[in-house]
């Protein structure tokens, strides 16, 4: 219950504070929103498994949008920042497809 | 896509040792939804966590999706791609200079072309114009006169009409009828019939009424002049009476239908 609230809070201060990105973190912020996305589906499939812990979840959470992060920072870096940022894109899809797949099986038995 | 068994890794969560294990590995299946119910009802410190999270999370896309929805398409794009795609739109804006160029070229040429055809089409139609008065092919107005010459004896010949003729031609009519059946044009001639007066195969009978549009003051001197059609046709030894009424507004309806040319062709 308490997530459903912080999620309806989190889309209203987006859309109350309409905050403009700075340019800077443009290219970043897509990547750091699917490592979130990874995260909060392996968070309820380590949940529906039992294996669910908040510390692990908050540490893994944070690695995963700073790791996704900086992969991207530096394929720009190095000049290949539009494709890393397509393997890091098909990567996480592939985890959250998986992660779909265990919860879908967990709580649907299918 | 790929269906792997639960215990293979995929979340974060799966290869972390400390993550608390229960003997509910290989829970029953209607406790997967109570357990979400029961701990809907009954929320902990880790959910607060988990809900910060989702709160960041939501922000974050929120955020995204707006700032795509207002900025312009290019925002996102690296820098090559700016560069070849500014190199590819000014190509073809020197591309279309060039062919706006042209084209301010071509209309010019065709509003001139259409400006001296214009006028040449209006030339053509003022000569039109002349030309059908002269040749008597459509009815005119005007001002002008109307000569009524009553004739009670029958002496009025034909020779005196085309005098008359003459004489109103001199004193500037541009139309000419008899009777409101004959147009006078370049090839009407006058002969004398049988109790009337034949002009151009038409015969025209007593009184004869002419009709000539021109200057109405001219037309009537040019006709009451001594030795003029007046006096000739008033004369003892006719004895006819001339009436001649000026208008600013006499109509020909008399119209003459041209003959082909079939011996004359112009010479160049």
């Amino acid at each position: 219950m308490i997530a459903v609230i912080g999620l309806i809070i989190g889309v209203v201060l987006g859309l109350v504070l309409n905050p403009s990105m700075p340019v800077a973190l443009q290219p970043y912020l897509p990547i750091m929103i699917m490592a979130a996305l990874d995260a909060l589906f392996g968070a309820a499939r380590a949940y529906l498994g039992h294996t669910f812990s908040d510390k692990v979840f908050v540490v893994s959470f944070l690695s995963n949008v700073a790791i996704a992060g900086l992969m991207v920072w530096m394929g720009d870096q190095i000049g290949v920042g539009a494709q890393l940022s397509t393997a890091v894109v098909v990567v996480l899809g592939i985890r959250i497809f998986t992660n779909m797949a265990a919860i879908r099986r967990a709580l649907l038995h299918v | 896509m790929s269906e792997q068994p639960e215990q293979s890794a995929g979340g974060p969560e799966d290869t972390s040792p400390d993550a608390g294990t229960s003997p509910g590995a290989e829970a029953p299946e209607r406790s997967a939804w109570a357990r979400i119910g029961h701990d809907l009802s009954h929320p902990g410190i880790g959910q607060v966590l988990v809900a910060v999270i989702v709160c960041l999370s939501s922000f974050a896309v929120v955020t995204q999706v707006r700032s795509r929805a207002v900025d312009d398409p290019f925002a996102g794009m690296r820098r090559a791609d700016l560069v070849t795609m500014l190199d590819s739109l000014s190509n073809s804006s020197r591309q279309l200079d060039s062919e706006l160029v042209e084209l301010r070229d071509t209309q010019r040429q065709l509003q001139s072309g259409a400006d001296s055809r214009q006028a040449a089409q209006k030339q053509a139609a003022a000569r039109l114009a002349q030309l059908e008065v002269l040749s008597g092919t459509v009815p005119v107005e005007g001002p002008g006169v109307t000569i009524r010459i009553d004739d009670p004896n029958s002496k009025v010949t034909s020779d005196m009409l085309l005098d008359a003729v003459e004489e109103l031609r001199d004193a500037g009519a541009e139309a000419i009828s008899f009777n409101g059946k004959v147009r006078v044009v370049a090839n009407t001639w006058f002969s004398a019939g049988a109790n009337s007066v034949i002009v151009s195969g038409t015969p025209v009978s007593r009184p004869f009424t002419i009709r000539a549009i021109g200057d109405p003051h001219s037309l009537e001197e040019g006709a009451r002049f001594r030795g003029g059609l007046v006096s000739q046709v008033e004369a003892a030894q006719v004895g006819a009476t001339v009436t001649i009424a000026p208008a600013q507004r006499i109509r020909i309806d008399a119209v003459a239908t041209p003959a082909p040319m079939t011996m004359a062709t112009p010479v160049r």
